[in-house]
């Protein structure tokens, strides 16, 4: 695993991996830049609420320096870590009680941008987390990882713990149902049955 | 495993409304970050607490090697066995050339001169 994870270079990973294992402030902060955004997308796909995938990126990251040394040397940084992410989401999610629409209100930002605008992004994302929400976890979970990391489906299976061709079933069926939903933003199905197939 | 990746800052068009907005990535890193520097911090000072510590168990150690090489130092540049005088017989001509004929024993001549002894000797017993 070399080249680059998601359309970036992952080579530095190991490397930044021990300098976080050694306190370094700034190698955690590259990781932290790096992995925060997909994270959020894919922790706000499986949970459904802006402040509860926040919550687990958040702790997904303090779980993953604390576990760090875990991480065999060498090892890629990204399955690794969306694996904890996946486990702090579902944990939360089952430990803890979590917020629904009503009783968070949207994001700060919205004071911010413009309304209109806000408003718009609102809406669409309340569509595709309601879409979303139709799936079963395991497909939600693939589609995320491989719409929105970049992962190819042989990554998504050693992040997920299934089969590669596990990974491209799901893929496959949550593309149709969100296509069925969202239309075309969602790309056909038969478009993910390739890793490298540009989305 | 094919390597050949998507572009993830884009992907397809219903990810974007996932993505964090601006605030909401800034709230998250600083969050993240601050929750992190403890833990951190934790981290610097285990690793000076290993390093001292192999430091402290190294040191008697490298005293001890020290010592240890110091020694055989000392004996490798020790003195060194006297070294053996070893005449030619050039030299041996020489001393005999510097007593007077008179002085060396009427055995004693140039062509039967075979022992370095016998020349010192006939020099002391001279005079």
């Amino acid at each position: 695993m070399g080249g680059g994870r998601g359309g970036r270079d992952t080579r530095d990973e190991p490397r930044l991996v021990r300098r976080v294992q050694e306190g370094d402030e700034r190698a955690f902060g590259l990781l932290v830049e790096r992995y925060m955004e997909p994270a959020y997308g894919t922790a706000l796909a499986l949970l459904g609420v802006p402040q509860d995938a926040e919550d687990a990126v958040q702790n997904a990251f303090i779980r993953a320096l604390e576990r760090i040394d875990q991480l065999q040397p060498g090892s890629p940084f990204g399955p690794w870590f969306y694996r904890v992410l996946r486990s702090t989401a579902l944990n939360l999610r089952r430990h803890e009680k979590l917020r629904t629409h009503e009783e968070i209100p949207e994001s700060a930002a919205g004071g911010l941008t413009d309304p209109a605008r806000h408003l718009e992004r609102e809406l669409t994302r309340e569509k595709v987390l309601a879409a979303l929400a139709e799936l079963p976890e395991m497909q939600r979970l693939a589609v995320a990882l491989f719409d929105l990391e970049g992962y190819s489906h042989g990554e998504v299976a050693e992040i997920l713990g299934i089969a590669e061709g596990t990974s491209r079933a799901h893929v496959h069926h949550g593309r149709r149902a969100l296509r069925k939903r969202l239309g075309e933003a969602v790309p056909a199905p038969e478009e993910a049955e390739t890793d490298g197939a540009e989305a | 495993m094919t390597m050949e990746r998507r572009n993830r800052t884009t992907g397809p068009g219903w990810t974007g409304p996932l993505r964090p907005d601006e605030l909401t990535r800034a709230r998250l890193r600083r969050a993240i970050l601050d929750e992190a520097g403890p833990l951190l911090a934790a981290r610097r000072a285990s690793w000076w607490e290993v390093a001292a510590g192999w430091a402290s168990l190294l040191t008697p150690a490298a005293a001890a090697a020290a010592l240890l090489l110091f020694g055989v130092g000392l004996r490798g540049t020790g003195p060194e066995a006297p070294p053996r005088i070893v005449a030619e017989a050039g030299d041996m001509f020489d001393v005999v050339s510097w007593v007077s004929s008179a002085e060396v024993p009427a055995a004693l001549t140039r062509d039967t001169l075979a022992d370095l002894d016998l020349v010192f000797a006939a020099i002391h017993e001279g005079p």
